[in-house]
């Protein structure tokens, strides 16, 4: 029996892309409806190859999908359902942004569920407008920056109005107001429209203001989960695994075990951060 | 890429482009057809002015673009002045080289002169169709043709990917360069070499990304868009279609009077 508050559940899940090293390896995770989720993990920790098994573009050796309670059949048309739910936004923009305009672009994922031209004329127009990109609609894909990219291959994504967003990387190679824009709109999308946001990033710093949950995996398994203050509360388990604390934590961390403060490190967040202070220099 | 910039910048970007693509293919019919100076002229002026005046594209550009056909005209069209025979008759001037003549052609002039301007009238009808009309239009307007579909597909795909690929030959040229790649004709060799075979390498995963993130997205094998919205205005086909017919006429006119 599943959980059903999963939208997404795997059980056991492999996969290798050369037959020999499993890229994922009996990977069991879940992702809670409607909620963001971040998944942790340093260069080549099997991300990416879990997002791909998600939606059904990479088929698993082995091991269960469940999409909200039910088991995910490898099916052509199955399939094609499933990637209509589970939308993911890729790393590089220019590896989804195939079309020469961008209004045209942002069409192809609803017109390849066969929608009548006028709906996917209604939802593009909706989706640019999502992502603050209606003003660049009639640009050459080539001429926009790579901000702007981004927001139109997520854009891409809200066409096919899914219920899940997973997002490869989505703040790398952004600038710090583009980051905190990013991430407000998809806290936005999650809250207003409860679709559920699964993202994987190295931005540290990020994470645990805008996490509901966080996964850290490492050479194709699961490490360690929990909320932002239990991840964080053991900082060495994290360097073991090629990721630090958010440099606030960080800070309270040093406090804690040089000077024996009495803080709390897990607490990652700025606001969380003062709050602890304020009651350090109170006592 | 000069022409994709200023075709997105032009006002006349948002008229139908089918009726700019017959447009301009009937300027080439008519100005290959009356075969005359005066008509090839007539032509180039209409074109000119339309990109400049209706398009709002800089004579700068205009110019700039037009002196790359310009070359391959004139050294063409030069080519047609020489005659060779085994006599100096037909020749106004020539010289003597074992046997032959070769030497100025009579009525080679004009007809170089002849064929110099009507490759300039056709030009400015192309020119007409690419300063003022986009590319996805363009390929928007092939899908709806005879051409098949895959054959659209690939065109808009290697477009759109020239771009991406530019970038990032670029990228590695400065990179090579930045560390004295290019410094001797030697080491420049080399580094080309490296340049192509990493660009080919590239240009393999790029596809397999990009197939990827088109998956994802319910890519079934057939590349589905919206068209593109255009202003359909009556008064734009009446205009060019009317501009059509005075052509036509003038054509006629100077292939009765033979100017």
């Amino acid at each position: 029996m599943v959980y059903k508050m999963n939208i997404i559940e795997t059980k056991n899940l492999c996969y290798s892309y050369d037959g020999e090293r499993n890229a994922l390896n009996n990977m069991s995770i879940a992702f809670e409806k409607g909620k963001i989720t971040s998944v942790l993990g340093s260069n080549g920790a099997g991300k990416s190859t879990l997002f791909l098994n998600l939606n059904g573009v990479l088929t698993p050796d082995s091991g269960e999908v469940f999409y909200d309670g039910e088991r995910v059949v490898y099916k052509k048309s199955n399939i094609r359902e499933l990637r209509r739910k589970i939308g993911i936004v890729f790393q590089d923009p220019d590896d989804q942004l195939f079309s020469a305009s961008v209004y045209q672009d942002i069409s192809f994922g609803a017109m390849n569920m066969k929608l009548p031209p006028d709906e996917v004329k209604k939802r593009v127009y909706e989706a640019m407008e999502r992502v603050g990109i209606t003003d660049l609609k009639d640009k050459p894909t080539h001429a926009l920056s790579f901000g702007q990219k981004k927001r139109a291959a997520i854009g891409d994504i809200l066409g096919l109005r899914p219920v899940v967003i997973i997002l490869d990387e989505p703040t790398a190679g952004l600038d710090p107001m583009s980051v905190s824009d990013l991430m407000k709109l998809l806290e936005d999308i999650c809250e207003k429209e409860g679709r559920t946001i699964i993202l994987s990033t190295h931005d540290i710093d990020v994470v645990p203001i805008y996490s509901d949950y966080i996964y850290v995996i490492n050479k194709g398994e699961i490490v360690t989960h929990g909320t932002s203050e239990e991840i964080f509360s053991n900082p060495e388990l994290l360097r073991e695994n090629g990721l630090r604390l958010p440099r606030i934590a960080h800070l309270l961390e040093i406090l804690n075990k040089c000077d024996k403060q009495d803080v709390d490190f897990s607490k990652a967040t700025i606001g969380a951060a003062r709050a602890e202070l304020l009651r350090l220099l109170k006592a | 890429m000069l022409i994709d910039r200023l075709a997105y910048m032009s006002k006349l970007k948002d008229v139908d482009p089918l009726l700019k693509t017959i447009f301009a293919l009937a300027g080439i019919v008519i100005c290959l057809w009356a075969n005359s100076f005066a008509m090839s002229v007539i032509i180039a002026a209409v074109m000119l002015t339309l990109i400049m005046c209706a398009g709002g594209t800089k004579w700068k550009d205009v110019r700039h673009l037009l002196t790359i056909p310009a070359a391959f005209v004139v050294i063409g069209s030069a080519a047609i002045t020489l005659s060779i025979g085994n006599s100096a008759e037909n020749m106004s001037a020539s010289f003597h080289i074992g046997g032959l003549y070769i030497g100025l052609g009579i009525g080679g002039a004009e007809t170089a002169f002849r064929v110099m301007l009507k490759c300039f009238g056709s030009v400015s009808c192309m020119y007409f169709l690419s300063l003022t009309t986009p590319m996805a239009d363009l390929f928007g307007l092939l899908r709806n043709s005879i051409i098949p579909n895959f054959i659209v597909e690939i065109m808009e795909l290697i477009y759109r990917y020239i771009f991406v690929l530019y970038d990032a030959a670029n990228r590695m040229y400065i990179a090579q360069d930045s560390r004295l790649g290019y410094s001797t004709l030697k080491t420049s060799y080399h580094s080309t070499g490296f340049l192509a075979a990493n660009l080919f390498v590239r240009a393999y995963r790029q596809a397999e990304k990009t197939y990827t993130a088109m998956e994802a997205r319910g890519y079934d094998g057939e590349i589905e868009l919206l068209k593109g919205e255009y202003t359909r205005k009556a008064s734009q086909y009446i205009g060019m279609l009317s501009l059509v017919v005075i052509l036509v006429v003038l054509a006629v006119i100077c292939k009765i009077y033979g100017v």
